[in-house]
């Protein structure tokens, strides 16, 4: 009984001794991210009702920002911009690696090596991925038109990045390039731990090949395809710079997606004030996104 | 049903080697006219291998632009960023596994709350916060700013980790009278040691490349790292597409070699956390 009590109390000294000891180790992190990130977000929405201009004083003009971008059609046109290129970016990372996943599921002798020569391209930084692509795409000598032409589909040089829905086209490219191999892996990941059992058991009951996708694989599966869907929009959405190098925005704003559109506002044109508007008019589609993702991510918790 | 498997294996197998071919085939182009003369890299039919394989482009944009300066930068950058995010998100990802505290759940969900927050909310903000320190256009204020992305995905990755370590061993070392600071340290930190070094690669990797934050911030050539140097290529009517190229394989290299070699290792680590991208 008295050594009972005496671990209780020693376990209560220890809790005490814990949150104590918590708050030390946690200090830095909080200290940090509060000063560098919540405050400057929380500065950020002040200055988006400001008229703040790089090099000049802020005046605080209400909902002025809000009100000329709302009525912009550029404004307009980079968000239906970034909705396309969202949508399309996602589908073919989500598609292609799906597909690669089931593909890398099976077995066969390299697997392991294809494995690791798969991830290159997720490797590589952004920069050298848009350059790299922007010289596949180039009108003079790049090797785009060269293999469309040896192969007869073209007989003239396409200027892939002057002309609008080609250039939106070959961002997506980049992109899908670059991201597929992560949905692919972390696809890959969950379905090695799909219990054999119930394939043999959706075989037994006479199911065909797409049923047992449907019905065993695609469940297991839906969960972690949703989560990587969510957390890669929200970079999706936030491309900045693959545009930047490949197109800067044009031909023409074609492919000015929000990032590039702000980055134009607030440090070619600069407005800082309503540069900062632009991305917090998309933090409630963060903030749905990211309500999702944690949602997603602590459901084992 | 036999064959019916076999199909799949031959068809599976023919799809990933073909996804391995798309994924190389950009990267040998980028090497391939990193090795070429000029006239060989605007000629009219390209050549699949360079005639004759000069080192040209590589000795250029290493003796006449800044692009070895911008090497140096982006690695100072990079290894603090990853140094300091590690030392700060460790302990904090320790005790929101460990530890028994009233805000625990805040501090997580904090983090990868942090973790989500796009750079695009935060570029401008952070932008004023570097000119009201003085600290725009210089190296040193992009290794401020790195770790608000570095830090929270540094601490989300490393969480559940330290779950992985069973609790039994520092249970028995709490018993023997070792205190949390010497389990810490003596116990957690070698046990720990696989994904601490796969965490700090990542996070490397994500200053290493970093070009939105330095784009606004930096301007003088001293400062630049490499990302802009090479993207500051971009002028004129004839781009210089053989020093881009190699540019960009210089840049890559160490990072291929090190997600080949450790692949196995750095995709369950990185599966824990995901990676942006």
């Amino acid at each position: 009984m008295k050594t009972k009590k005496a671990t209780r109390s020693k376990k209560n000294n220890l809790q005490r001794s814990d949150a104590r000891f918590a708050g030390i180790l946690c200090a830095p992190l909080i200290l940090y991210l509060t000063l560098l990130l919540l405050l400057p977000i929380v500065w950020g929405i002040y200055m988006s009702f400001t008229n703040k201009v790089i090099g000049g004083t802020a005046d605080f003009i209400g909902l002025a920002n809000y009100a000329e971008l709302l009525a912009s059609k550029d404004y307009w046109k980079a968000m239906s911009k970034t909705v396309i290129y969202t949508a399309a970016a996602i589908g073919g990372k989500v598609v292609f690696g799906t597909i690669l996943a089931l593909a890398l599921n099976v077995s066969f002798r390299g697997n392991g090596i294809c494995r690791a020569l798969l991830l290159i391209p997720w490797s590589l930084p952004n920069v050298v991925v848009a350059l790299n692509w922007k010289w596949i795409f180039a009108d003079r000598g790049g090797i785009m038109n060269h293999l469309l032409k040896s192969m007869g589909l073209i007989d003239k040089n396409l200027l892939w990045l002057g002309a609008p829905v080609l250039a939106m086209f070959a961002i997506v490219v980049a992109d899908v390039w670059r991201g597929t191999p992560f949905f692919g892996i972390s696809i890959l990941g969950k379905l090695q731990s799909i219990p054999k059992d119930l394939y043999e058991a959706a075989e037994i009951d006479g199911a065909n090949i797409l049923q047992r996708f449907l019905y065993v694989t695609l469940p297991s599966i839906a969960d972690v395809i949703g989560l990587t869907t969510l957390v890669s929009t929200i970079w999706t959405i936030n491309q900045f710079e693959t545009v930047r190098i490949m197109t800067n925005g044009g031909p023409n704003g074609a492919t000015e997606l929000m990032n590039v559109y702000s980055y134009r506002t607030a440090l070619t044109n600069l407005q800082l004030g309503k540069g900062v508007a632009i991305s917090v008019l998309c933090i409630p589609v963060f903030l749905i996104l990211i309500y999702f993702a944690t949602k997603k991510s602590l459901q084992d918790e | 049903m036999r064959y019916k498997r076999k199909l799949k294996k031959y068809l599976s197998v023919l799809f990933v080697l073909a996804c391995v071919f798309f994924s190389l085939l950009p990267i040998y182009w980028m090497l391939n006219t990193s090795l070429k003369t000029t006239a060989e890299v605007y000629r009219n039919d390209p050549t699949l291998i360079p005639e004759k394989p000069i080192l040209d482009n590589y000795v250029n944009l290493f003796t006449q632009t800044g692009f070895l300066n911008g090497i140096k930068n982006s690695l100072l950058v990079a290894l603090t960023v990853a140094a300091f995010s590690i030392l700060v998100a460790f302990p904090a990802a320790y005790a929101v596994s460990r530890l028994r505290f009233r805000w625990k759940k805040l501090v997580s969900r904090g983090i990868l709350f942090c973790y989500l927050i796009p750079a695009s909310v935060l570029y401008i903000p952070l932008f004023v916060v570097l000119t009201r320190l003085q600290l725009t256009d210089s190296i040193i204020g992009l290794m401020l700013i790195y770790p608000t992305a570095t830090i929270p995905y540094a601490a989300w990755m490393l969480i559940p980790n330290v779950r992985a370590v069973p609790i039994t061993i520092e249970e028995a070392a709490l018993i023997d009278g070792c205190g949390r600071g010497k389990v810490i340290t003596k116990i957690m930190l070698p046990l720990m040691m696989p994904s601490i070094i796969s965490t700090f690669i990542f996070t490397f990797g994500m200053s290493w490349g970093e070009y939105m934050y330095a784009l606004v911030n930096i301007n003088s050539e001293s400062q630049k790292t490499f990302p802009l140097i090479l993207s500051g290529l971009i002028f004129g009517d004839m781009y210089p597409w053989g020093q881009m190229m190699a540019g960009g394989i210089c840049a890559s290299i160490p990072l291929i070699i090190t997600y080949v070699l450790l692949s196995k290792f750095l995709i369950s680590g990185a599966m824990e956390g995901g990676v942006k991208g």
